[in-house]
């Protein structure tokens, strides 16, 4: 039946859609709130999937290595904004930029010092089990990883919208002079939100870990996908990323089985994405102005 | 005005370019066609960013034109240099219908697309490869019978052609509109300068040298292959040698080339260290001195300026 061959192609584009959105809320949410954009953010997902790695070799399972990924890319986070990105922050934005793609740079290096370049992965005893619902299949990993993102999404929506913390968040996105003039200390914000976002790539890092090879510039893949997703759903728009997302994932599955050549044209697909919103939607699905 | 000391400092200077040839060795001269590339390179982004446009597509207009060259070539046989032209031509072209999509938004739009330019274009080619079941690499023969003096006097011309491009431009009424967007794209629009069309101008112009520069690369290598022209690292030469050298200044681009080329190549023996420097310096550049060497130079002139006597 073709119809279920169809379905089963978009249920995995959606599964791998989880990542994706973690990966980009991380993003738009530094964009939002520091207005600086972060071309380092990929590294974080790198160094979450190697994090993970590491501690199944050492017997912890990767939905446990969540509770080591969070506080350790937080630290890194804290650490980074305080000494690369503050001190650039009222610089011009091709500054900010220059800085953030010479820190991903180092950071793959590094990566590529310390662990060897080959692919490694983390084989779970789910990582080749498959699941069978109703005729349509899909990796029981992928669905572990799907579960993780999903999980830590609802968390993520539930601390922004319903929080303290949430509404300051978005009162320093709409308008930072009103929101300082209300006594929120943007400085602090500025720390939590970064090492926030840190954390989410790391989540987004472990999570990956389950479904897909990591290698030292694991992240350099990620981040044309997670910009392509930005942009889909607007700057700054955390609600747009996530439909952007779960559009990204869909259609990289899709081309990915019906395309003459497969998943090979991965980036390709981000690109044409992105020229096809800059054509129609200049500003993404939920952008005003 | 042009000084007469700066006069004679070019007319030197291409006179050495044009002995070095028989100063140095078979290897070294290598090195300087290396060089050479660079400073095309290093110019013709620098030439984007005086509009305050970050060009991450670097390797994208590169590999249009060394493709073009080298499917020119196999396609109708053009004579090498004639190849070399139409990859320039078409990169131009390409970057013409690019910049119409994308020059409209600013700065961050711009940087994402071109990046994903280079990725896609990179993915296609090995696609179309593998669909049609080429071999992913294509020999050509190489330029001038393989004579690397005479590769280097071309790809001299071109480098030689990309710096006057850039000091004329420099020199104009269109620097001033550069500028201007640069620093204050509303004011220019409020001023009567049409941003989009200046910003499309000056990536027409920079991606026409960066093809010719992609199409010398196959007949100077003979060989070709799509990792090699779509590669992230020529877009990386393309950011960090004008702010190593000083971004929108007219000598800092060459500077940056000329010295990070050379320190690049004579560190070969540790490759990812390679990659780690490159990445150290753009976050050192950012962080202390975001005017490159010669902005740098000229700050320390202000401040001190018994340290530089008068004739500098």
């Amino acid at each position: 039946m073709p119809d279920k061959i169809f379905l089963t192609v978009i249920i995995n584009g959606v599964l791998i859609a989880g990542v994706y959105a973690l990966v980009a809320t991380g993003l738009t949410l530094v964009y939002g709130v520091l207005r600086v954009v972060n071309f380092a953010h990929g590294e974080f997902v790198m160094i979450g999937a190697y994090l993970s790695y590491y501690l199944f070799l050492s017997g912890i399972p990767p939905v446990l290595s969540l509770l080591f990924a969070i506080p350790a890319l937080a630290l890194l986070g804290l650490f980074l904004q305080k000494f690369l990105v503050n001190p650039v922050l009222k610089a011009p934005e091709i500054n900010q930029i220059l800085l953030t793609f010479g820190l991903s740079l180092v950071l793959q290096s590094i990566a590529l010092i310390l662990f060897s370049p080959e692919h490694v992965s983390v084989r779970t005893n789910y990582s080749s089990l498959p699941i069978n619902i109703k005729s349509i299949s899909f990796g029981a990993a992928r669905g572990v990883c799907f579960f993780m993102a999903f999980f830590i999404l609802l968390l993520l929506h539930y601390l922004i919208k319903f929080t303290d913390f949430g509404k300051k968040l978005r009162a320093i996105q709409e308008d930072k002079e009103a929101a300082m003039l209300r006594g929120i200390n943007a400085q602090n914000l500025y720390y939590i939100t970064f090492a926030f976002a840190a954390s989410l790539g790391g989540i987004a890092g472990v999570a990956t870990s389950v479904v897909m090879y990591i290698y030292p510039l694991l992240g350099y893949a990620f981040i044309l996908k997670s910009f392509c997703i930005v942009i889909l759903g607007g700057l700054g728009s955390i609600t747009g990323a996530m439909l952007a997302s779960l559009i990204l994932g869909v259609s990289e599955s899709i081309v990915g089985f019906y395309a003459p050549g497969g998943s090979g044209w991965g980036e390709a697909v981000a690109f044409i994405l992105i020229v096809i919103f800059l054509v129609v939607r200049p500003k993404g699905i939920f952008g005003s102005e | 005005m042009v000084s007469r000391k700066t006069l004679i400092f070019w007319f030197f200077s291409v006179i050495f370019a044009g002995l070095l040839p028989y100063l140095i060795s078979l290897y070294n001269l290598h090195i300087s066609i290396y060089v050479l590339q660079n400073i095309i390179i290093a110019v013709s982004w620098n030439i984007v960013a005086m509009t305050g446009q970050m060009s991450f597509g670097t390797a994208g207009f590169f590999g249009i034109g060394a493709y073009t060259a080298t499917f020119m070539w196999e396609l109708f046989k053009f004579p090498t240099i004639l190849n070399i032209f139409l990859g320039g031509f078409l990169a131009a072209v390409a970057s013409l219908i690019f910049g119409l999509i994308c020059l409209r938004m600013r700065g961050i739009y711009f940087a994402v697309t071109t990046l994903g330019l280079t990725e896609a274009l990179r993915v296609t080619l090995i696609m179309v490869h593998a669909i049609s079941f080429r071999p992913l690499g294509t020999s050509v023969p190489v330029m001038f019978g393989g004579l690397k003096q005479y590769a280097y006097y071309f790809i001299l011309i071109i480098g030689l052609a990309s710096i006057i491009t850039e000091f004329k431009i420099m020199k104009s009424k269109m620097f001033y509109a550069f500028t201007s967007i640069r620093t204050d794209e509303d004011g220019a629009t409020m001023i009567g300068v049409n941003p989009t069309r200046y910003k499309i101008i000056a990536f027409v112009i920079s991606s026409f040298f960066i093809g010719i520069a992609g199409g010398f690369y196959p007949f100077y290598r003979g060989y070709i292959e799509p990792a090699a022209v779509f590669d992230v690292s020529i877009s990386i030469v393309g950011i960090i040698m004008p702010l190593f050298g000083g971004l929108y200044t007219a000598l800092g681009p060459i500077i940056g080339a000329i010295v990070l080329t050379i320190l690049s190549e004579k560190l070969r023996f540790f490759l990812t260290a390679n990659q780690l420097i490159y990445g150290l310096i753009l976050v050192i550049a950012i962080l202390f001195m975001p005017k490159g060497i010669v902005g740098s130079i000229n700050s320390l002139r202000e401040k001190y300026p018994f340290l530089f006597p008068k004739a500098m």
